[in-house]
């Protein structure tokens, strides 16, 4: 029997610029940046970055007051995704028992900033004690099981914690039990609240962030740009609903497009430092799993996040899988606009690949004047989008500290009718 | 402060639960008190009203079962 299909029926996110999905996606196309200065609350030393936070989230507008006061922000930001995309699909928002439904989701830090606030009490002020809460508020998992309860999803409850590739994984994994038939639908996405005082002086020390640059911190991350300056930290949560096609096409449900392929491999060769031949597998393995071939892909949205060598390294893996016809495909770093949230990227840029297809509008990458030699051989898109040209399949590509490469593959709606 | 009060403050503060539902009669279940919640409390509670808990705390179901509670260790705490 072949595998089954994924369709792509919900999609939620919470937007650093305060809208809903439509809102967000019409802002990438039009290049506006959400990166803003940040000062962390509450910081013991001065300290200021360039940062993205979704300043307009409100959490008492959106959860119970007992989920807000039991979930760290992390997983605040991804409830708050979760429940837009399965609203957005039109699934039923109630805990009655859906034993044919799961999670998958991802997040790098899980719940930093309660730690954050642990430590503080105790190292800084001297208590003797900390919450009990502590310990459920702190978890990676917390997220996930959170959402399982409030919808009742009893089956599969992962969090994988892949640093940068945490949510592509977890959405790649997700169309793998789908595909088996374990399941008709699946949660799947990611969040990160990273903009803890402690996290923010960890990042720094590894000196990959970007300035914030005076009066142009807006245009702080400058992917595959040659006066490009590193990464910006980002906040962040995006969430798709994953259906069996037969499924979804059975109760009517609006499909976005196709989640068609997955492909993930190790660099095993140095923590932080990308090499192109991981990534190059991954890329090929989504497209082989797609039952594509690499001419077959529209748009990339690349993982982009501005420091000088994980750009080079992905655009040299690009121009390898693509060969000569690299120089025709739209690449664009969305990085550049909506910021890294780490653990939540992947989920993020799923949904910018799949509105891309889906209105057939390929957003560019912000702040891209003068295109380093070291990143050239692709078709940046930059300035205005590329709109009406008939976009059918892209992937998204997120590469994690650690080495992890993880590729998605999506096929446009209209490219996937039966 | 007395013990109804404090309660009623955590609730109202925390859990944005109506101060007027906040009665000795009041289930605490009803008033969204979990046993996860419960633990919350009573670690506000404690520092609060300057008692020490013990390892194993009583089931209570009310919020006048709870203030009972409240009043007995502190009377314990005192002595």
């Amino acid at each position: 029997m072949p595998p089954k299909r994924v369709a792509i029926t919900g999609l939620g996110l919470v937007s650093p610029f305060g809208g809903g999905l439509e809102d967000f996606f019409d802002r990438l196309l039009g290049g506006e940046s959400s990166v803003r200065p940040y000062t962390p609350a509450d910081s013991p030393q001065p300290v200021n970055i360039a940062a993205v936070r979704c300043e307009q989230f409100d959490s008492a507008a959106l959860l119970t007051p007992g989920e807000v006061h039991t979930m760290d922000r992390y997983a605040q930001l991804g409830a708050a995704a979760a429940y837009a995309a399965w609203r957005d699909a039109g699934l039923r928002d109630d805990d009655e028992e859906r034993i044919d439904a799961g999670i998958s989701w991802g997040t790098a830090m899980g719940g930093v900033l309660t730690s954050d606030t642990g430590y503080r009490d105790l190292y800084l002020r001297q208590r003797a004690r900390i919450s009990p809460l502590s310990v459920v508020l702190g978890m990676n998992n917390a997220a996930a099981a959170h959402v399982a309860i409030r919808l009742g999803l009893a089956g599969p409850c992962l969090t994988y914690s892949v640093a940068c590739a945490s949510a592509a994984t977890a959405i790649g994994e997700a169309l793998l039990r789908i595909r088996r038939g374990e399941l008709t639908t699946m949660l799947a996405g990611g969040s990160d609240a990273p903009l803890a005082f402690g996290v923010v002086r960890a990042w720094e020390a590894m000196r990959v962030l970007a300035p914030p640059n005076g009066e142009s911190t807006a245009r702080a991350c400058r992917p595959f740009s040659a006066d490009r300056d590193g990464l910006v930290l980002a906040e962040g949560a995006g969430a798709l609903v994953l259906e069996e096609w037969s499924h979804a096409n059975e109760r009517g449900a609006r499909i976005y497009g196709e989640l068609a392929g997955y492909g993930t491999t190790c660099d095993h060769r140095h923590l932080v430092r990308p090499t192109p031949g991981g990534q190059i597998r991954a890329m090929q393995l989504a497209i082989l799993d797609a039952g594509m071939a690499p001419d077959a892909i529209d748009y990339i949205n690349a993982h982009g996040t501005a420091t000088r060598d994980g750009d080079e390294a992905e655009i040299t893996a690009i121009r390898a899988v693509f060969g000569g016809r690299a120089r025709d495909i739209p690449v664009s770093s969305t990085k550049s606009m909506h910021g890294h949230s780490l653990g939540a990227a992947g989920a993020v840029e799923a949904i910018v690949s799949v509105l891309a297809l889906y209105r057939d509008s390929l957003p560019p990458t912000a702040h891209l004047q003068d295109v380093d030699n070291n990143c050239s051989g692709v078709s940046h898109i930059i300035g205005p989008p590329l709109t009406g040209r008939g976009a059918r399949v892209a992937i998204s590509n997120s590469f994690a500290f650690g080495g992890t490469n993880a590729v998605l593959a999506f096929r446009a709606p209209r490219s996937t009718a039966r | 402060m007395d013990s109804l009060t404090i309660i009623r403050q955590y609730l109202v503060e925390r859990l944005r639960i109506d101060p007027q539902w906040v009665t000795r009669e009041a289930l605490l279940k009803d008033l969204s008190v979990d046993s996860l919640i419960m633990l919350d409390m009573m670690f506000d509670l404690e520092d609060a009203l300057d008692i020490v808990l013990p390892k194993e705390l009583p089931v209570v179901h009310t919020v006048g079962e709870l203030i009972v509670l409240l009043e007995t260790l502190k009377l314990a705490t005192r002595t």
